[in-house]
């Protein structure tokens, strides 16, 4: 007898995954998070009221009496800063000859599902991500912390075979949870939107994005799932496991990109919005370009972009490593 | 390192069984270099003091951790790199049992049931057998901790299996809950399998086992069957009930022979016959009121062997022999 293959062992995970209460707890959370934005969606989404629409009417009032007495004057004052901005950057253009208030500068803007949808499901799908990252890693210390794995492994071991199980049950079971709150989402902030006359244009071209959105978001929370596991194994302690993942976001990620803005691309807050919204957009600070011909002192800031492939890549990156680091210690480790 | 006996001989085996933990800065030796034979079949105690690396030594049986060096054969089959051929046929009970707190006890069977392919109806079997059909459906952390071993003892039932390993079985457990798992380790060995039980309750071994090991440091220092054990450390004292014992003590001293008080008057002669014992205090006109053989029981043994005494000594722990340490092999 040479023991149940991995297929058999990732069924029995499967059945303990769905038994736990913390995951039921975790998914409960979920669809909280997905009722929260929709509830959010909701307020926004609500056209002006009577008296939000006379604030902005006497708003725009008040800024056309402004331009009246002063608006050459503005007018003057733009064009001397672009000017001298055009020193350094000749494509400088501040707009000087659009000045004028005009009534929509001033009205409440309601935004609309096709506009905003992807932001909201973006809203979501972060906190969405915390959770599948914290089943994870729960699914592996609750185990080792009872002490029920040094049981399990008496029954099944092949610790090789009861690590690819665990790992591939914390992937692949948080996508229902997290499929159904990002159905959710959507399918909540439709509604909202439609109760408020905010839907707008949703053409095939939208759907399809948002479709691919939701498809990058599963990912990232099956990857963040095995990682969670990967990083449970190695930290063996929920509290471990969880301070290590959510302190390197807040912390060393953010202590890397301030420091050295060049290193954004390679953090993994940087990466995972690049993969979830295609793109991230940030500023680094660089000498400044010659102007004809003529060196420039000090530095300029420019926008650059991670691009979404270089964030998956990233992501998927640091994950196998995780997942490689995991299967090592849990092979070589003494197990209480 | 003495040659592994030949196969079919002895469920549990090790060679020169070592394990050292790093511990502050120091390495701390668990087991150092052990060599066990658990003979197939039957009861066997594995005794020593607490730290005397007995869960250790049981880890490295299961695969749990991975020794120094050494050599382990389980079942006939070297372990760890053989565990998976073996582990259906072992069944384990490693320290206090340790299940999914939240899950019920069923729900703990039938997944481990499911982990080795054993039906679903022998999670209901193993349930009744041992008395927690009803119970079943608790959560397992609302067991007492006799429940709680019972179901560790039932998830050993689940593969049938040849060898069964207790560790320290009965900590914590009332006196029926003992007496329970005592019956079961006697009812497992008549159905003819092999039963491994470490424990430093030395009363509950001698009741059970056939056969014991005892260790101390992690090392072997006595190994073979209980009745020989306590004959030959019985043999070699007589209780002696004499009037003036001070003045009896010290003809029988005269002829060479080791004597001590008993503690309750008498007095405990070693390494005489009792006809010379008799003759002797005669001769001098002491007359005996008492004369009979040592009966040890395993306490005694196991405190000689281990060196552990009343006033807290352990000549073991020294380095050195325990003071009346022998060697009895079966």
């Amino acid at each position: 007898m040479t023991g149940p293959g991995v297929g058999g062992l990732v069924r029995v995970e499967a059945r303990r995954f769905r038994y736990r209460s913390a995951v039921r707890w975790l998914a409960a959370l979920a669809v909280l998070a997905a009722l929260v934005v929709v509830t959010t969606v909701f307020l926004s989404a609500r056209p002006p009221s009577e008296r939000a629409l006379a604030e902005a009417e006497q708003q725009y009032a008040f800024a056309q009496d402004d331009w009246a007495e002063n608006g050459e004057q503005y007018v003057a004052d733009c064009r001397d800063g672009e000017a001298q901005e055009r020193e350094t950057d000749p494509g400088a253009d501040w707009g000087c000859d659009d000045m004028e208030p005009r009534p929509e500068h001033y009205l409440p803007v309601q935004p609309t599902l096709a506009d905003s949808g992807a932001s909201w499901v973006s809203g979501a799908t972060s906190f969405l991500l915390l959770l599948a990252f914290a089943a994870g890693v729960t699914f592996v210390t609750a185990e080792i912390g009872s002490g029920a794995l040094g049981t399990w492994l008496t029954f099944v071991p092949r610790r090789g075979r009861v690590y690819a199980s665990k790992v591939t049950v914390a992937a692949a079971g948080v996508l229902v949870p997290t499929a159904v709150a990002l159905a959710l989402t959507v399918g909540g902030a439709w509604v909202a939107a439609t109760a408020n006359d905010a839907v707008g244009a949703l053409t095939p071209a939208w759907w399809g994005d948002l479709g691919w959105q939701a498809l990058r978001a599963l990912a990232a929370a099956a990857v963040l799932g095995a990682a969670g596991a990967a990083l449970g194994f190695l930290a063996r302690s929920a509290a471990g496991a969880l301070g290590i993942g959510i302190g390197w976001l807040l912390l060393v990620d953010s202590v890397l990109a301030g420091v050295a803005p060049a290193l954004t691309p390679w953090t993994l807050r940087a990466s995972l919005t690049a993969w979830l919204d295609d793109g991230y957009h940030y500023f680094a600070t660089v000498p400044c370009r010659p102007l004809d011909g003529v060196a420039q002192a000090g530095s300029c800031s420019v926008e650059r972009t991670v691009s979404m492939l270089h964030g998956g890549v990233l992501l998927a990156a640091v994950a196998a490593v995780l997942v490689a680091l995991g299967a090592l210690a849990f092979r070589r480790r003494d197990v209480d | 390192m003495t040659e592994l006996p030949p196969a079919g001989t002895t469920a549990v085996s090790t060679r020169g069984l070592r394990k050292t933990y790093r511990h502050r800065g120091r390495r701390v030796v668990a087991v150092g270099g052990l060599d066990l034979d658990v003979p197939l079949g039957g009861v066997h105690g594995f005794l020593g003091p607490n730290g005397a690396g007995k869960t250790t030594t049981i880890r490295m049986l299961l695969g749990l951790i991975r020794p120094d060096s050494g050599v382990v054969r389980v079942l006939d089959r070297p372990v760890p790199a053989a565990l998976p051929e073996v582990v259906s046929r072992v069944g384990a009970i490693v320290e206090s049992p340790k299940f999914f707190p939240a899950f019920s006890g069923r729900r703990n069977l039938e997944l481990l049931a499911a982990a080795i392919g054993a039906p679903g109806a022998q999670v209901d079997r193993v349930l009744a057998d041992v008395g927690l059909a009803d119970r079943g459906s608790s959560a397992f952390r609302t067991y007492s901790l006799g429940m709680k071993q019972r179901l560790a003892i039932a998830s050993t039932l689940l593969k049938d299996p040849e060898l069964v390993i207790f560790d320290e079985p009965t900590n914590g457990l009332d006196p029926a809950g003992i007496h329970e798992v005592r019956q079961t380790m006697r009812d497992l060995a008549a159905a003819g399998k092999t039963v491994l039980v470490s424990s430093h309750i030395l009363a509950e071994v001698q009741q059970v086992a056939d056969t014991v090991s005892i260790v101390t440091q992690g090392r072997l220092v006595a190994g073979g069957r209980v009745a020989d054990l306590l004959a030959a450390a019985g043999a070699g004292e007589a209780r002696v009930g004499v009037e003036r014992p001070d003045e009896a003590a010290a003809v029988l001293a005269g002829r060479g022979w080791a004597v001590r008080p008993d503690g309750a008057g008498g007095l405990l002669v070693a390494g005489a016959e009792p006809a010379d014992v008799t003759r002797a205090l005669a001769d001098r006109g002491l007359y005996l009121h008492e004369l009979a053989p040592g009966r040890a029981d395993l306490e005694q043994v196991f405190l000689a062997l281990t060196g552990t005494g009343e006033d807290g000594t352990a000549a073991a722990h020294q380095g050195r022999p325990a003071p009346h340490g022998r060697r009895v092999r079966a």
